[in-house]
């Protein structure tokens, strides 16, 4: 595999060159108003702008302090993790059609959350991110435990079967949930899989946040071992890869991101899979580049698609998300046939 | 069910909580009336500080709307959810979000004195996210069947200020099915099956108001085979051979298919369409609907 060597220059540019990206984004989300298919109340951007500046009366700060900036940092930080596990798994699986929710951490979260909401009080307030933090671990585990080979290695297509069919598994433990529930129950955990920012605050945010700061440094140090992994395991060792550790470290990063992602917006789909593809065809395959350009641009893509789902009166962001970035995909697919 | 569900979606992952924003948000919402505001303790066991007679009022689910406009808060109307569109100023309202996620910032925008808030269907991070941002949501979790429909008649009108329009309007729903009750009472009783949706068939269940509606005007729900909204398989409503079929399906292009044409019911054309209203939307207007029940059965009591 032969591949333009990558300068430290041309790599800080070509990274940076996602950050104007994150930025209007952020000022996009920030400053456009939303409900426009209703006669919704709406803050006009000059007074979104007057309270970003510090000025503006007390509901506008209360708008943009108050509701859309911990929003859009929360979908930031979502995006950019759903983005980082995604890159991850692509990687280290070397798998296209890897994604976040390959690995069952996001089935098992889900069907935390929706145990966590049908049991309610008894776990007060803060049972239902919780819980859909212990499903991920939990799913996480048993994935892990049945994807070891005969020489205790974790096999990728081992994992990946496993990963795929524990998710079968614990979707139909969530459909159960779904179908035995009250209608407006059931339309609440199928609302929440579908994801949303809705409700989102500052501890929300810091806590994705956080996740993805230990996720981070778990895969620092592992990410010169990602790059060589992805063309072949026997070519990494050679290259004096522990293998085995850092396939290790990279899947317990990958899900811990997803886990505290779902956890804290519900299951939201496609950024995790069309983002890295996506960074992949306009900046590269290098595994130095493709990882921290996927966190920037999933975030991006995630706060784009989250001022759209205001704009267009509170619909899931998962349904926007696949509408938007299919077509932007296959578009970009049409037009980049180079590998 | 929802509103004592979910919670703050932060606390798993709150790793570090950043030192809140200062937000002067909400502020003191203004209210023009001079009686002293009060507490009250709501549903989901947080005790809200509202106006004794509010000025700006939304409300976030359809039944909501349409009681707050029937005990007289009409004019203190300031936003309702998407789907509030009744009665027909309600339309005019600014909107406020579906029932399921509705839009923080635009309530924040509206400034509210009071917002409604249903348990059934209104999620509760969206209600303490609210609140935490300084607005006033008292959450109402409605109670089972026609007595929780007066109860919450009575609730709203206190809420709003017109506790004495709720309490007039409540006890005239009473009175009014109490005399359905007695005119019922000699008559013979039929057997009907309520459903409200036909696939996958959902019926009014035990402790559902329209089988409480139709036990009033002399009608046993022999589909009710479990509390709320129970899912049914066509064999249960095959096997209860009702002598009616209840139709409470606003749309009135939807009906039942051919798999129902074997019912007798069916076939003697005993099949009763609920209009919309008064009978699909809980409101005062279900005395007026068992009125109108024992009315629409008398003829089918000859076949």
């Amino acid at each position: 595999m032969t591949r333009a060597p990558l300068t430290r220059a041309r790599w800080l540019a070509r990274l940076s060159a996602c950050v104007p990206a994150l930025v209007l984004a952020l000022a996009i989300a920030v400053l456009v108003p939303g409900g426009w298919r209703t006669n919704a109340p709406r803050l006009p951007a000059r007074d979104a702008v007057a309270a970003l500046a510090g000025g503006g009366d007390d509901v506008a700060r209360a708008v943009v302090w108050g509701a859309r900036v911990p929003r859009a940092a929360l979908a930031a930080a979502c995006g950019a993790c759903l983005g980082l596990a995604g890159a991850i798994l692509q990687l280290v699986l070397r798998n296209p059609l890897a994604d976040p929710y390959v690995l069952g951490v996001s089935s098992g979260a889900a069907l935390g959350a929706v145990a966590g909401l049908a049991a309610g009080a008894s776990l007060g307030g803060a049972g239902h991110p919780l819980a859909a933090a212990a499903g991920a671990v939990l799913a996480s585990v048993v994935v892990h435990a049945l994807a070891k080979d005969a020489q205790g290695r974790l096999s990728p297509e081992r994992l990946l079967v496993a990963g795929v069919v524990l998710s079968y598994l614990l979707a139909a433990g969530i459909m159960w949930f779904v179908s035995l529930s009250p209608a407006a129950e059931s339309q609440r955990f199928l609302f929440w899989l579908m994801g949303s920012f809705g409700s989102a605050s500052w501890p929300a945010a810091a806590g994705v946040a956080c996740t993805m700061l230990v996720a981070v440094a778990l895969l620092v140090p592992a990410l010169p071992a990602l790059d060589l992994l992805a063309v072949s395991e026997e070519h990494a060792a050679d290259a004096g890869v522990e293998v085995e550790r850092s396939k290790r470290l990279a899947l317990g990063a990958a899900a811990l991101l997803t886990g505290g992602a779902v956890a804290a917006a519900g299951s939201i789909g496609f950024v995790g899979l069309v983002v890295p593809h996506s960074v992949r065809l306009v900046l590269g395959r290098d595994a130095r580049l493709l990882v921290p350009a996927s966190a920037l641009c999933g975030a991006a893509f995630l706060v784009l698609a989250d001022a759209l789902v205001r704009a267009l009166g509170e619909i899931p962001v998962g349904v926007v998300t696949a509408t938007c970035g299919a077509p932007f995909f296959l578009a970009l697919l049409a037009r980049r046939r180079a590998p | 069910m929802i509103l004592r569900r979910g919670g703050p979606r932060a606390a798993a992952l709150a790793l570090v909580a950043l030192a809140s924003l200062p937000l002067a948000c909400g502020g003191s919402p203004a209210s023009t009336q001079s009686a002293p505001p009060r507490v009250v303790h709501d549903d989901t066991g947080a005790d809200v500080a509202i106006p004794a007679k509010p000025a700006r009022i939304a409300a976030l689910a359809p039944d909501l709307t349409e009681i707050a406009y029937s005990v007289g808060a009409g004019d203190a109307m300031a936003g309702a959810c998407d789907p509030c569109d009744w009665p027909e100023p309600a339309r005019a309202l600014p909107r406020l979000g579906p029932m399921i996620e509705p839009s923080v910032e635009s309530i924040l925008v509206l400034r509210p004195d009071l917002v409604l808030a249903t348990a059934e269907g209104n999620p509760l991070a969206s209600v303490r996210r609210m609140r935490e941002l300084g607005i006033p949501v008292v959450g109402l979790r409605p109670g089972r069947g026609l007595a929780g429909v007066a109860s919450m008649v009575r609730r709203v009108g206190d809420l709003t200020g017109h506790a004495g329009d709720g309490e007039r309007l409540a006890s005239e729903m009473e009175s009014r099915l109490s005399a359905v009750r007695a005119a019922a009472r000699p008559l013979p009783r039929l057997k009907a099956c309520i459903l409200v949706w036909p696939d996958p068939l959902v019926a009014a269940g035990r402790d559902a108001y329209l089988t409480e509606l139709a036990d009033a005007a002399g009608a046993d729900n022999a589909c009710a085979v479990a509390d709320g909204w129970p899912t049914l398989s066509r064999e249960d409503v095959l096997l209860a051979q009702p002598d009616v079929v209840l139709l409470g399906i606003a749309d009135a292009t939807v009906g039942l298919g051919a798999w129902a044409d074997s019912l007798p019911a069916v076939k003697r054309g005993s099949v009763l369409r609920l209009p919309e209203r008064p009978f699909l939307r809980p409101s005062a207007e279900l005395g007026r609907a068992g009125e109108e029940l024992l009315a629409m059965l008398a003829p089918l009591r000859s076949r």
